[in-house]
């Protein structure tokens, strides 16, 4: 279904494209769905509570919610730390999958590489990390986002999966710091391989694993991964898919004849959708009015998902 | 010819030469219904330190120098007669003496009581007494019920508190030792009240010792005993049917009531009783059938484990119960006599642990915190009496009990209980009246069940043996001195033993002819149990983990009373008034925590019995007892008793155990409200009433409870509220905090019956309990039951 248009400003230029890039699925929280009757999870985001044992799942606490105090667009995503019988339990969400066992020291997070539903394809080599945040720690409390690009399976913590790293970005806050305005960080990918990842898995917590504190609580939104034009190793680089010309937007698929197995959707920053729709043939033009500013296009074929980044001036 | 039965343990009878001496002998009965007096004294005018007492069957008999001879025959609640005669060498004179009750005097109140048989008046320690009048007039179906009437007594969902000396331990490692005719009704494996096993429909009486009584009851009873007799046959055979029927209420609250069908309770008891020549027979037994108050459990849609949804129908209990005695009373050699009880039961019954939540599921259970139970229990209790002529009394009882328990959640269970106990008793005349009781006595249980594997073993054997004396004189009929000793000696599945010695002294001072002033001094002792020290099992997410380690319970109670029989207008009573203090050493309470992490629990969560160091008990009761006779066939009966206590731990700030996260445990991290160091699950105030107009075929009942709020409780229960409320409707929320705030302001309870007397046969009685059908809980998380209504049809031929 195509989505009518949001906005009209004539004022808008539309230029080309100057970046492109894989991105994290839903990075603005904005799209949500239920777990339960009466519990949601952002879109490709999985909590404790979706975790792969069902009882534990069951049982553990709630540690995040959707928020309204968003950065951009409708919502953001709030993670925070609870108490239960004297045991801090740290808000977390990944795009990957929990496992979780009675013996907390055999949980961790991992990219479950045989259900799309647990992982996320990620082929590219980003430069940094970035996102935005607020913070408000209890005591000596951090906060934490961090991202590894892997090949064949990955645990965050590593447990033994560490050759399969290729790449890694954390972002820690400072201990005890309330960031109470939204503040952008942005963290490097450092890389061990010089080989293309196959999986992307972030992790964000709202407290430091080792001696989280109860309460304290985080609001994340607008998470991207850079690519700097300069900067970019990428020896698979793709060409774009996307192109604007006044007021359209053209999508192409070179070398695609199962064009009705692609799907096209466009997002602002927070993960609002602009535009979603299938494709009717290998070429298609569609009119936009946006206003200016950052967007993201995904095109998600039958086995594989590409993200470009399209910036409006 | 003389015979000389078993063994003495601390004394020896007196040889006598019969040819010097002349025999008065005879018989002491009550003579409106020639029952025999047992413990009626025979005693010298002249001389009041000697003489003797009747025995079971009203005989008494005395060895007498030539001489002329003038004797008071007494009993308690009836007019004393004089007998005088002369006797020669080798001579018998022969009495049979009837005695006839005061009947304008404290007649139904004044009872005897103990293994002394003594005048509650003398006793030397604080007893409440339930007489079977009060039992069959509240149409009691289990034994629960009545003793919650008993002032200082608090049964909290089948776990007897007397004075506040123990708090919740779901009804594991009594502090209160419960017998019924002198046999243990504890459990081996838990130490857990088998209620529902006694047989009710032949209580004669009910003791209530109060205060650390160990030297006499044994183990268990750190903070009393409970003493449970049965009647035996009197002149006339008697059978008596009771059939009952009725049902629960609606709850006010209609969202509350959760069946579609009629919640019914039915049953009968039949008692016979009769004697054939000296074979004393007794027959009971019991059916019945309740529909139960509590629900199955129903968790919420959201909830993502709805395996515990089993239906209604196996939430109702049913019983059956067949009992026995046989009592041969020997033609050939009198004073002795023999027999064999026995009890059998299979009962079908929910234990609830949990409900639903605090408002419309008050009355439902909570998933995976309701147990279904199949009991099959019976026991077989031999015995052997001989009362001498001279004075003395050998017992020697035995018991082989069997419990089978098939319980959900594979926590089945089979044990079997022995138990063994000889009694000596004399009266030494010549030693100025002094009375000795002592004994020595054993039990042994062997259980098997899958749950107590916490020693390496599905079996566990658990031995006690224990000897006792105490021996009590009075002095000028004013002043009653006692003092005894018990040796403890306990084994546990052969590697873990103690010894423990525990004394007892008291004293009774006759101020005035009613007026009794007492002072006792008590201690007691309890080795945990099989279930305490090595259960290892799961309830639903957590773990009940064993504790190996864990230390027997101390105490001690001194108190000081005044009993005063009074008249006020028609109306003859008791006030008694005590003032006692009790000390707690190596409490054990259950208590929540991360213990194990190698056992497949939640993080190693769970729970466990441990040692929480000491805490005190200061207190008082106030109890009135009494009847009055208003009018020609209109009689008034009263019962009334206030408690009130201050239970304070002794060590706040003791840590007395560290979880596997370092995580301290003490009353202060433990506790919901540790500010007044008040200890858990303690209601401070307690008034228990119950009056009784009986004119001419007409009577009618009403009692009252009071329970003041509880002050404190485990934050286990806070912390179980809060972690559920946390999983976002995933898990049924444990909510009891709101009611503990909003209506955890003390509880009302009223039961009122009322019954027609047709003739000497037949009876109809109409009884309400919780006839204001008020909702409440006492033990947290658990419901009471709403208004019942019952009809009672007794008949008696």
């Amino acid at each position: 279904m195509r989505r009518p248009l949001l906005l009209l400003n004539l004022s808008i230029l539309l230029f080309p494209l100057l970046f492109y890039g894989q991105q994290i699925d839903n990075p603005g929280f904005e799209a949500w769905e239920d777990i339960t009757s009466i519990l949601k999870e952002p879109v490709n985001w999985s909590t404790i509570k979706t975790a792969d044992d069902p009882y534990i799942a069951s049982v553990a606490p709630v540690t995040f919610e959707q928020s309204i105090e968003a950065r951009t667009g409708d919502y953001a995503l709030k993670l925070y730390n609870v108490n239960a019988f004297g045991i801090i339990a740290t808000g977390a969400i990944t795009n990957g999958r929990f496992h979780a066992e009675f013996n907390i020291d055999n949980s961790y997070a991992y990219t479950d590489t045989t259900d799309l539903q647990w992982h996320q394809p990620f082929t590219w080599r980003p430069d940094s990390l970035a996102g935005w945040f607020r913070f408000y720690p209890q005591d000596n409390d951090i906060c934490q986002f961090k991202v590894i690009l892997h090949v064949k399976e990955a645990k965050m913590p590593e447990f033994g999966t560490l050759p399969n790293w290729v790449g890694m970005a954390q972002f820690r806050s400072e201990p005890g710091v309330t960031y109470d305005n939204w503040t952008r960080f942005s963290v490097p990918f450092e890389y061990f391989q010089d080989i293309n990842p196959r999986y992307l898995l972030c992790v964000i917590n709202s407290g430091d694993s080792i001696s989280a504190f109860a309460d304290s609580w985080l609001l994340a939104d607008d998470l991207e991964l850079i690519y700097e034009p300069s900067g970019i190793n990428d020896p698979v680089a793709q060409e774009p898919f996307v192109r604007i010309h006044h007021h359209f937007l053209t999508i192409e698929l070179a070398n695609a004849s199962d064009y009705l197995n692609h799907w096209f959707t466009l997002t602002d920053l927070s993960g609002r959708i602009i535009i979603s729709d299938q494709l009717s043939s290998n070429r298609v033009a569609l009119p936009v009015h946006m206003n200016r500013g950052m967007y993201i296009a995904t095109l998600q074929g039958y086995d594989k998902k590409r993200t470009q980044k399209i910036m409006i001036h | 010819m003389r015979i000389h039965l078993i063994i003495f343990l601390f004394a020896s009878a007196i040889a006598l030469n019969a040819q010097d001496y002349g025999t008065f002998r005879g018989t002491v009965k009550d003579k409106n219904t020639l029952e025999p007096l047992i413990g009626a004294s025979v005693i010298l005018r002249l001389d009041p330190s000697f003489g003797t007492a009747a025995n079971i069957n009203g005989h008494f008999s005395l060895q007498l120098q030539r001489g002329s001879y003038t004797f008071l025959i007494t009993y308690t609640g009836m007019k004393s007669d004089t007998i005088s005669f002369r006797i020669d060498p080798g001579q018998t004179v022969e009495r049979h003496i009837l005695l006839e009750p005061f009947v304008s005097q404290l007649q139904g109140v004044e009872i005897k009581v103990g293994k002394f048989d003594k005048p509650i008046e003398e006793m030397t320690v604080s007893m409440e007494i339930i007489k079977a009048r009060l039992i069959e007039s509240k149409n009691t179906q289990n034994i629960q019920t009545i003793l919650d009437y008993v002032p200082g007594l608090n049964i909290l969902d089948s776990e007897p508190q007397i004075r506040g000396g123990s708090g919740f331990t779901f009804g594991v490692g009594s502090k209160v030792a419960v017998f019924v005719d002198d046999m243990p009704m504890l459990s081996g494996d838990a130490g857990r009240p088998y209620w529902d096993f006694v047989p009710v429909e032949n209580i004669e009486q009910i003791e209530v010792i109060k205060g650390a009584s160990s030297v006499l009851s044994g183990t268990s009873a750190v903070s009393g005993a409970i003493h449970i007799r049965t009647a035996m046959p009197g002149i006339k055979p008697v059978t008596k049917i009771t059939a009952f029927t009725g049902g629960y209420t609606s709850p006010g609250d209609r969202s509350q009531k959760w069946w579609d069908d009629y919640p019914y309770i039915a049953g009968a008891n039949f008692l016979h009783t009769r004697k054939i020549n000296n074979l004393d027979l007794v027959l009971g037994g019991n059916l019945y059938f309740d529909h139960g108050y509590i629900g199955a459990p129903r968790a919420d849609s959201t909830v993502y484990d709805q395996s515990h949804n089993f239906d209604d129908s196996r939430m109702a209990t049913q019983k059956a119960r067949l009992n026995f005695n046989i009592r041969k009373r020997s033609a050939k050699y009198q004073g002795l006599n023999y027999g064999i009880n026995g009890n059998m039961m299979y009962q079908h019954a929910p234990i609830n642990l949990a409900w639903l939540n605090d408002t419309s599921g008050f009355f439902r259970g909570y998933p995976g915190a309701v147990f279904l139970q199949d009991q099959f229990i019976t026991n077989l209790d031999p015995y052997i009496n001989y009362y001498s002529q001279v004075g003395f009394k050998h017992s020697l009882k035995a018991r082989i009990l069997y419990n089978n328990n098939h319980q959900s959640n594979n926590q089945d269970l089979k044990s079997t209980f022995v138990f063994a106990d000889y009694n000596f008793r004399r009266d030494y005349n010549f030693l100025q009246g002094l009375e000795f009781i002592g004994g020595l006595s054993t039990q042994y249980s062997f259980v098997n069940a899958t749950m107590y594997a916490g020693d390496g073993n599905d079996i566990n054997r658990f031995l006690n043996v224990s000897g006792y004396g105490q021996i009590e004189n009075n002095f000028f009929k004013t002043l009653t001195l006692s003092i005894g000793l018990r040796l403890e000696y306990y084994n546990m599945n052969g590697h873990e033993s103690d010894f423990q010695p525990v004394v007892r002294a008291g004293l009774n001072l006759r101020l005035l002819k009613e007026t009794h002033i007492r002072l006792s001094y008590g201690q007691g002792y309890r080795f945990p149990t099989i279930a305490e020290r090595y259960i290892r099992t799961n309830v639903g997410t957590f773990g009940v983990f064993e504790n190996p380690d864990l230390k027997p319970e101390r105490s001690w109670n001194a108190e000081v009373g005044v009993k005063q029989g009074f008249k006020f207008f028609n109306y003859f009573g008791y006030l008694d008034i005590a003032v006692f203090q009790q000390e707690y050493s190596n409490t054990v309470e259950y208590l929540f925590g991360f213990w194990d992490s190698t056992f497949s629990t939640l993080g190693g969560a769970g729970f466990k019995f441990l040692n929480t160091g000491h805490s005190r008990v200061i207190g008082a009761d106030i109890s009135v007892t009494g009847a009055a006779h208003l009018a020609e066939k209109s009689t008034l009966r009263t019962m009334l008793g206030y408690n009130y206590i201050i239970p304070v731990t002794l060590d706040p700030d003791y840590v007395y155990a560290t979880d596997i996260r370092e995580k301290e445990y003490s009353y202060e991290t433990t506790s919901v409200d540790p500010a007044g160091n008040i200890l858990k699950y303690r209601f401070l105030h307690t008034l228990k009433g119950d009056i009784e107009l009986e004119v001419h075929s007409f009577s009618l009942g009403f009692s009252a409870k009071y329970f003041s709020k509880i002050m404190n409780l485990d934050k286990a229960i806070e912390d179980f509220e809060n972690t559920t409320l946390l999983a976002g409707g995933t898990v049924q929320p444990i909510l009891y905090m709101d009611y503990f705030y909003t209506n955890n302001n003390g509880q009302w309870i009223f039961d009122i019956r009322a019954s027609y007397r047709i003739n000497d046969h037949h009876q109809v009685s109409l009884l309400s309990n919780n006839f204001t059908n008020n909702i409440y809980s006492l033990r947290p998380l658990k419901a009471e039951p709403m208004r019942s209504v019952m009809l009672q049809y007794v008949l008696k031929i």
